[in-house]
């Protein structure tokens, strides 16, 4: 039913998909051209560009939709795309490295799911095929995920090797599903700093692109408010405790709304949690609105990290990060699986790595002084300013704002410093950092590409260095440890690699 | 068939080796590159002391502007001697940076293909720049600037004939 090897096309619910995108464009456009272009005074050049844009917005997607073709020709996949400007890629199928599916609101609604192909060396967007009949997309990916797979078996068998290959990798078995309690807990327990930070920048942008448009109508309501307020504190006979209380009052407030947002958008990104562990892939499935299937073959992934704050550690949770060979250092690509509590964490390496994290030799702490040091030298530069001014102005208890400022900075690197540590075993390196933010970094030392030690000259005669683990998946490095300890990991790490002839990616 | 057990001492290691050095003629590109480089700032402060009139504007511009170029100059000058890299076997290593020292190891079974690159100025002093590229990220790229160009020729033929037996 379903033949790839003649130029397919996507399903025609696709065009209303492009005709809604088109249409939110459209309204942005006129919403601009109403509020920003009043210059524009001629009527019929207007109302001639609002045909034309009407037009081309209408005739678009039946285009795109009629010149958008797939289909696979030898071992590459080939997408035809483009009306005017006529685009053909191919995608050699062992490098396709992971084969999403998302659904936004809109294709759920019409039934129809978007498949997303990644590859080690292209920009994620551009190997998309936006409408598919679900079980078109189930089935290729299906018949995608199985090519280079088949061809492993088929070389193993003739190669003589034992058979249970099949029977050990040919199981399809759940590893971690989340209830809504776990996403509940996941939620609470997320940085409400950061969510109630970036809903406070969503909502400056928001205000910053219609500020102009509303000035224009309003005139500016922010316009004298240092008159007010003076005026406000003038006539009304205040004391520090009013302001200390408003203060207090906004910040839980602050408080609150983040955490409703962080429970929100968690439970939105990652309702019906599902990680599945499907032949030699992992597979991932979440989102309440928009849905998203993952499929990552496991031979590619580089780096487990796993990542906890203050409040997820009293739950006993993790979050694991899974990052796989690519070319951009995009941490937002990376897979992340919430709410690990500690067995599966070595359920995890066992599923990733096939061996766990053994007992570890050689930990080496960094030198936390160092950090110490590093950070002192940072604030100094930075506050010094401030210093000058104060002792300038002869307000003399800034000095000791300022310094307890410092004072702050310097116990936190301190502790940074003091949680950084490497170690490793026969098979890993293992990173170690942060102290209000742990994480730990799990890369088996074979996926190594490159290692690096450097230094600045200030710590050359300290006989400190930085060792930079460079993998197809970016790079990780621990900064301030003993340069002969950094030697001899780097010649570790470098023999290993030589000898190893697993494939890495 | 033979299978010695290797002790983990012996296995080599890089500190062991020698490195070599770039060609003497890298250095004067690096100090003639920077002297360029200065120049037109030195025209752009002449030019704007015609135009501000602050007492002693020129002398202290001037005098910051010297400093400044004999300490990138001295900054150049010290890097030339730290450079060098080291073919070996299986791997090769580069080292570079005086103020910041980098030392990066590249397997050649992790090289996926390398460049040869000659700039205007390279071409002029008869040298190249040989760029080893890995997969993933750009962060593990290596590139190795000022090389004689038939030394990096046989650098990038050496670097294939050892890839190619890995893939």
């Amino acid at each position: 039913m379903f033949d790839l090897s003649a130029p397919q096309r996507q399903s025609k619910k696709v065009i209303l998909v492009y005709l809604l995108k088109n249409i939110r464009g459209l309204i942005l456009l006129t919403l601009y051209a109403l509020f920003g272009m009043q210059a524009w005074s001629n009527f019929y050049i207007s109302l001639g560009f609002t045909v034309f844009f009407g037009f081309v917005s209408l005739i678009s997607p039946v285009l795109q939709y009629l010149f958008f073709t797939f289909h696979v020709e030898g071992d590459e996949l080939i997408i035809h795309k483009g009306w005017l400007f006529k685009e053909r890629k191919a995608i050699p199928l062992d490098r396709v490295q992971s084969i999403n599916i998302n659904e936004n609101v809109v294709q759920r609604f019409l039934n129809i799911v978007s498949v997303e192909l990644e590859t080690a060396g292209s920009k994620k967007k551009e190997l998309e095929i936006p409408g598919l009949e679900r079980e078109v997309a189930q089935e290729l990916k299906r018949q995608l995920a199985l090519k280079p797979n088949t061809e492993t078996i088929e070389t193993l068998k003739i190669a003589g090797d034992q058979e249970p290959i099949e029977s050990v990798n040919n199981r399809s078995n759940l590893i971690l599903q989340l209830g809504i309690l776990d996403l509940l807990k996941v939620g609470i327990t997320q940085n409400h700093l950061r969510s109630g930070g970036l809903a406070l920048g969503v909502l400056f942008g928001f205000w910053y692109n219609i500020k102009d448009a509303v000035e224009s109508y309003f005139g500016n309501p922010f316009e004298n408010w240092d008159e007010d307020l003076e005026q406000y504190v003038t006539t009304h006979a205040y004391d520090y405790s009013d302001i200390i209380i408003t203060g207090l009052a906004g910040f839980v407030f602050f408080l609150f709304i983040s955490v409703i947002i962080s429970l929100l958008t968690t439970i939105n990104q990652y309702y019906g949690f599902q990680l599945i562990k499907d032949h030699d892939h992992i597979e991932l499935k979440m989102g309440l609105f928009n849905r998203r299937e993952i499929k990552v073959p496991i031979s590619k992934i580089q780096i487990l990290e796993f990542h906890s704050n203050p409040l997820r550690k009293l739950l006993g949770y993790q979050t694991a990060r899974v990052f796989q060979a690519q070319s951009q250092d995009d941490k937002l690509s990376a897979v992340s699986i919430p709410a690990c509590k500690p067995e599966m964490r070595a359920i995890l390496q066992e599923l990733i790595f096939n061996e766990t994290v053994a007992s570890t030799y050689e930990d080496v702490p960094a030198y936390k002084w160092s950090y110490v040091r590093l950070s002192f030298y940072i604030a100094i530069c930075i506050l010094a300013p401030f210093l000058v001014m104060s002792i300038y102005f002869n307000h003399y208890e800034f000095i000791v704002a300022i310094a307890l400022v410092i004072l702050l900075i310097l116990g936190l690197s301190y502790k940074y410093g003091a949680s950084c540590s490497i170690a490793r075993d026969d098979t890993f390196m293992i990173f170690k950092k942060g102290w209000i933010f742990p994480r730990t970094i799990i890369t088996p030392i074979y996926k190594a590409q490159a290692v690096e030690k450097w230094r600045s000259i200030f710590i050359k005669r300290r006989k400190q260095a930085h060792l930079k683990m460079h993998t197809a998946s970016g790079s990780r490095q621990l900064k301030y440890l003993p340069e002969p300890v950094i030697c001899k990991l780097n010649n570790v790490i470098n023999n290993r690699v030589i000898q190893s002839t697993e494939s890495w990616m | 068939m033979t299978n010695d057990k290797i002790q983990a001492t012996e296995l080599p290691s890089i500190e062991q080796s020698t490195f070599e050095k770039h060609p003497k003629r890298f250095l004067n590109k690096k100090l003639i590159a920077k002297v360029v480089f200065f120049i037109p700032l030195l025209i752009g402060i002449v030019v704007t002391s015609f135009f501000i009139e602050l007492d002693g504007f020129l002398t202290y511009t001037l005098s910051a502007w010297f400093v400044l170029f004999l300490c990138l100059l001295a900054v150049s000058y010290k890097e030339f001697f730290v450079r060098g890299y080291v073919l070996r076997e299986h791997d090769i290593t580069y080292k570079r940076g005086w103020l910041f020292h980098h030392q990066i190891t590249v397997p050649f079974n992790r090289i996926q293909h390398t460049d040869i690159n000659h700039g205007p100025i390279d071409r002029w002093f008869n040298l190249c720049e040989l760029e080893i590229f890995t997969a993933g990220g750009s962060s593990s790229d290596l590139s190795i600037s000022g090389l004689d160009p038939d030394d990096a020729s046989r650098i990038k033929k050496y670097i294939s004939s050892k890839t190619a037996q890995h893939v």
